[in-house]
Parts: structure tokens; C-alpha cells; sequence
């Protein structure tokens, strides 16, 4: 490794791009790093991966943002090459109904749970979980448009019948 | 058939389609090689997604990506005007609960350790050259 940061990151943005096309998410074609909009990052400096993308076949917009934070280690999440991350956060969201979850590693403000998910609610709650991926949010975000429109297909259209209905076992990892 | 019937199939379906056991398709969503959601006790693969399969089995992957790098200093003050705070108070805001504890402050808070780490991950790794 060279004192030019952490050019794995390209790797790993790489990785997730091809990953997010399997799953059927598309990408803003800009790169861009900016804190109001962002897109897509990879910074070899600041160990930063970061992707935002929108599911496409889909008559709800429903997206995910990932970031991840690399650094030099393996005591982190997600160790290879001598490198793992210290903090992520896996986000999965649908605009209209407004339902989000997301899966954190947050060994700052959490020390006691550092490894926990916020599940779809309307108010703000955290859990223990194992360790998320980018994989099992992608996942998430297509069982979350599943459950939606089927719930909406059945009648149910405010956020909050909805998320009652939800299964959360389908979401936690 | 209705638009659900019409983006999703049924796992006999892509087992069919793949001339496979089903048992072997359920296997590959269990392992998410093959994208899948439940519909109550059921599987079924997002079509778009059994298509990218396909696709990948091909060989075919997505454009490279473009790449856009701005210096460190750059995004040390992006990130001052985006939340007005330094990466350490916006830390130490974080970590007291000062910030509440939204999806946008967790992001932000990833950003603001990455930003505070970098001068020390950089020497680190220097130290560790031959």
C-alpha cells in the first residue's frame, strides 16, 4: 500500500456498480461528490465509498445509498487486502409511500451496539443486527417495492398500514 | 395477468426457462446469485433482474464508471459548508447526540471520520513503507 490513500476503493465502487446492475438499479451516470446531492464516489484519500441508485422497473421509487468508510486493518467489517471498514450505513427508502429503513456500523455514537438496523417505522427505533452488505440492502429495497405494491395491490396505501404489514424478518440480517 | 404477474416469475418458471431443478433456482436465491423477493411464503425473481442474470452469464457487465476526484482540502470545505461544522465538532456533536440521529446524520457523521482520519491513515500508512 502507498501513502496515495486507499485506491481500493475503485475496487470496491466497481464491485458494488456491478452488483446494484444485477439487482436492477440503475446510477446517475455524473460522478459526484456533493454532500446536498450525491451520486457516486470513490475516494482514496478518505477511504470513502459512496453509491446512490434508484431501482428501475419499478412503478414506486424506491432507492438505496450506500457508504462505506475503508481504512487500513482488518478489525473492521468487510476485511480484505489488509483493509476493512470502519463505519457504514446501508440505506433503503421509498419515496411515495414514504417507508425507509436502514443498517448501520456506528462504533461512534453507538460503542454498546455498534451493529444494529433502523426497521421501517414511524418513529425512530434501532435493533441489534449482524452485519449488513451492500447485497442485503439491494435485497431489502426489492422485497420492500414487492411488499409495497402488493399491500397497495390489497388496498393498503397509507405508509403506516403498510409498514404494520410488513414482515420485518424479511428484512433483518 | 396482472403488472406484479408481469415483473416477477415464479421459480418453475425460471427453473423452465434455465432447463434446472427448481430446488437448484431456490438455491441460488438463497445464496442471492439470483436476486429474488418473497411474496408471503413464495419466491419470485424481479424479471429485469433474471434478465441482468442472463446478461452476466453472457459476460456482459456495466460500463466502467467515471471517476471525479476532488482534493481532500475540496471536500474538507464542501463538508463546512454543507452541515457549517468541522469533521471534529460535528464528531463530537454525533457521539453526545447533540445531532439527531437521522439516515442523513449517519452519513454525514461516515464523512466527518473519514475527513478527520484521513491526515492519520496517510501517515500510517507511510510509516508502514519500506
Amino acid at each position: 500500500m502507498s501513502g496515495r490513500g486507499i485506491p481500493f476503493v475503485f475496487d470496491r465502487l466497481s464491485e458494488i456498480r456491478d452488483q446494484l446492475h444485477l439487482y436492477g438499479f440503475r446510477l446517475d451516470p455524473r460522478p459526484g461528490t456533493s454532500y446536498v446531492d450525491p451520486t457516486y464516489a470513490a475516494e482514496p484519500r478518505t477511504g470513502i465509498v459512496e453509491v446512490t441508485a434508484g431501482l428501475e422497473d419499478c412503478p414506486l421509487d424506491v432507492r438505496v445509498q450506500l457508504v462505506e468508510q475503508w481504512r487500513a486493518g482488518i478489525d473492521g467489517a468487510h476485511a480484505q487486502r489488509g483493509l476493512s471498514v470502519l463505519a457504514y450505513t446501508y440505506w433503503v427508502g421509498c419515496v411515495d409511500p414514504a417507508i425507509d429503513l436502514h443498517y448501520d456500523l456506528d462504533p461512534v455514537r453507538h460503542p454498546e451496539m455498534p451493529l444494529h438496523w433502523h426497521p421501517p417505522a414511524m418513529t425512530v427505533v434501532r435493533r441489534p443486527c449482524g452485519p449488513a452488505t451492500p447485497g442485503r440492502a439491494m435485497q431489502a429495497a426489492l422485497q420492500l417495492a414487492a411488499d409495497i405494491e402488493r399491500l397497495q395491490a390489497q388496498g393498503l396505501n397509507a405508509a403506516a398500514d403498510i409498514v404494520d404489514s410488513l414482515d420485518l424478518g424479511d428484512y433483518v440480517p | 395477468m396482472s403488472d406484479l404477474d408481469s415483473r416477477y416469475l415464479t421459480v418453475p418458471q425460471v427453473a423452465a426457462e434455465l432447463q434446472m431443478d427448481a430446488s437448484a433456482v431456490y438455491k441460488m436465491c438463497k445464496s442471492q446469485q439470483l436476486p429474488s423477493v418473497r411474496f408471503g411464503k413464495s419466491v419470485r425473481i424481479p424479471r429485469l433482474a433474471y434478465e441482468r442474470y442472463l446478461e452476466r452469464l453472457e459476460g456482459g457487465r456495466p460500463k466502467p464508471l467515471e471517476h471525479d476526484s476532488p482534493g481532500s482540502q475540496d471536500q474538507l470545505e464542501d463538508f463546512r459548508d454543507a452541515t457549517g461544522h468541522d469533521p471534529e465538532t460535528w464528531i463530537d456533536g454525533w457521539r453526545s447526540g447533540s445531532i439527531p440521529d437521522t439516515p442523513e446524520n449517519t452519513r454525514l457523521a461516515i464523512h466527518a471520520l473519514a475527513l478527520r482520519d484521513a491526515p492519520r491513515q496517510r501517515a500510517k500508512q507511510t510509516a508502514a513503507l519500506p
